[in-house]
């Protein structure tokens, strides 16, 4: 049996996507979080093991990257726009509550985000499910994978 | 948003292009943001992200860079101007990029930088509207200036000088500058390495939702120095992202908790104490691994140089390792025109140009971006933020609690606990 939960909000930016989900329990800060960038910006791999243990080994290339917020530091911007540049950027962003600097990649980079959602979207969505966001209707459909 | 007739004219296009795009890129964030209006800001700073500087990811092929050059072309080509006062740090010694800034109206006001508050002038003054390129800049002028400002990153900052404004939401709002959770800080805290931990450990037990302000109870307010502030601030970032705290006593929002929360409860209490504190230092306790790399990161001020004098003068770096400092502006200054910096070269200490950059065997590098590829494996240092930003490179990163025992560990090339 197909097992869906609706989460609902405000309206984001940008349009709609879908695909696999990976969720991080903590705040992302690419500069901090994801060293292999510096070398191939197609490497999306956590490899702070400290900062980002739900995560640490795993990427998020081309999937839907669902975090509580940004943290640290404003050079989020540059390494997610090398990464999209490479073809290595997430469908889409969800978040609890979005950091500033991840609304402008969403405006710039044409990603759909959405945030400020009626249910934990950390918690509801685990790492697998298939994820479909409307950020103009502030709607995220899950699929779960079990 | 309802925006007044200048706006709307921004936002048509009426003026040209470049303050379409400007205008749009606001009014998104804005609507995103749940603000109703914009308001004008007083001054706007790209002190971090000046260029092609080869650091911390400001690469000359980063793709931020060719957009805001491109951006910046756009308004020389329609004679648009920077709105209000922007300044920026010559971090990059582009000069091609200077020369377009300049025509934009922008002031080149330090010729390199710390990245941090203690270089950034003149400082907006209390209640103002502001725009801040550092984060830093955000959690130092919000708290203790009572500046009002959000951490947008560098094309938040283009948007809002070109226009003069900024949507008002997050920290530009009254209800969202009150303290919402209460720490009490029942520890000594014997140096800016403390206050540091301090900052660490409140950022980190916050970082899922860096929008709920803490504040600050037991602090000796008699005995915090400017350093100590500034080291809580750049802490407060990492591992999460504090733009906004208040201290009871200190920041001039919070004279009283009672003030500080506008009278009402604290959603959540928590107490920092000495157990707290050694959490974070076992976070990052050094190993015992002999040291590749010794560095004072946080930006040395003019006291602290004169105490990493004093503690060095007649001794040398152990010829194993690296040993490197970052200066602000002013110590920068100080340290040439006095003859500390030849003193200090002649024990071996290594001064890189510019925030962010270590030498190593004559090479400029950046320990967040080169230390696997150049070999570092040990790095010691006085920074938490390093320890955190460092680490995404799968090295050891330790933490020490003092000047004296880092720089000890620089001179015997082994670590000193």
């Amino acid at each position: 049996m197909e097992n869906k939960i609706v989460l609902k909000g405000h309206k984001g930016i940008g349009e709609s996507a879908e695909g696999e989900a990976i969720v991080c329990q903590e705040p992302i800060n690419l500069m901090a979080d994801t060293g292999n960038v510096w070398n191939d910006p197609s490497d999306t791999s956590f490899t702070n093991k400290i900062a980002m243990p739900s995560v640490y080994g795993k990427k998020f290339a081309n999937k839907i990257l669902v975090f509580p917020t940004g943290k640290g530091g404003i050079f989020s911007s540059n390494i997610m726009m090398d990464i999209a540049a490479a073809g290595a950027a997430p469908k889409a962003f969800i978040n609890v509550r979005t950091h500033p600097v991840w609304a402008l990649l969403s405006i710039v980079l044409k990603i759909p985000i959405v945030d400020r959602l009626d249910q934990n979207p950390c918690e509801v969505i685990k790492t697998g499910d298939w994820v479909r966001v409307d950020a103009e209707k502030g709607i995220v459909e899950v699929t779960k994978k079990n | 948003m309802k925006l007044n007739k200048e706006e709307e004219k921004m936002l048509t296009g009426a003026y040209g292009e470049s303050y379409k795009k400007a205008m749009e890129i606001l009014v998104t964030m804005g609507e995103y943001s749940s603000a109703e209006k914009m308001v004008p800001i007083s001054w706007a700073d790209l002190t971090t992200f000046s260029g092609r500087w080869g650091g911390h990811g400001d690469s000359p092929d980063n793709d931020l860079y060719h957009y805001l050059r491109d951006f910046e072309e756009l308004c020389l080509k329609e004679n648009a101007k920077f709105k209000c006062p922007m300044t920026i740090v010559d971090v990059s010694k582009d000069e091609e990029r200077n020369e377009r800034m300049k025509k934009l109206g922008a002031k080149l006001v330090a010729p390199a930088g710390a990245s941090s508050p203690h270089d950034l002038f003149p400082w907006p003054l209390f209640g103002q509207y502001a725009s801040p390129g550092a984060t830093n800049g955000t959690t130092f002028f919000n708290p203790i200036l009572g500046v009002r400002a959000n951490s947008e990153g560098p094309i938040g900052v283009h948007m809002a000088a070109l226009t003069g404004r900024t949507p008002e939401y997050g920290y530009l709002l009254d209800e969202n500058r009150l303290g919402k959770v209460l720490v009490e800080v029942k520890t000594e805290l014997k140096n800016y390495i403390d206050w540091a931990v301090l900052g660490f450990y409140i950022s980190r037990k916050l970082s899922a939702h860096y929008w709920d302000i803490p504040v600050l109870t037991g602090i000796d307010t008699l005995k915090v120095t400017s350093d100590d502030i500034m080291s809580f601030c750049a802490s407060m970032n990492h591992p999460g992202s504090m733009g906004h705290f208040l201290i009871e006593g200190i920041s001039p929002e919070a004279p009283t908790i009672e003030k500080a929360f506008g009278g009402k409860e604290p959603i959540e209490k928590f107490v920092v104490g000495p157990e707290e504190m050694k959490e974070i230092y076992d976070l990052y306790a050094p190993s015992g691994n002999k040291p590749d790399i010794v560095t004072v990161r946080f930006p040395l001020t003019v006291e602290r140089l004169y105490e990493v004098l004093n503690l060095l003068e007649g001794k040398k770096i152990h010829q194993n390792v690296s040993f490197a400092v970052n200066l602000t502006v002013h110590a920068r200054t100080v340290a040439e025109r006095f003859g500390v910096r030849k003193k200090l070269e002649a024990c071996g200490v290594l001064m890189g140009e510019t925030q962010g950059q270590v030498l190593w065997n004559g090479e400029i590098i950046d320990p967040w971006v080169d230390s696997r590829r150049v070999g570092i494996k040990t790095m010691i240092t006085d920074s938490l933020k390093d320890c955190n930003g460092a680490r995404n490179q799968d090295i050891e990163v330790a933490l020490l609690p003092s000047l004296e025992k880092i720089i000890n560990t620089a001179i015997n090339g082994k670590v000193e606990v």
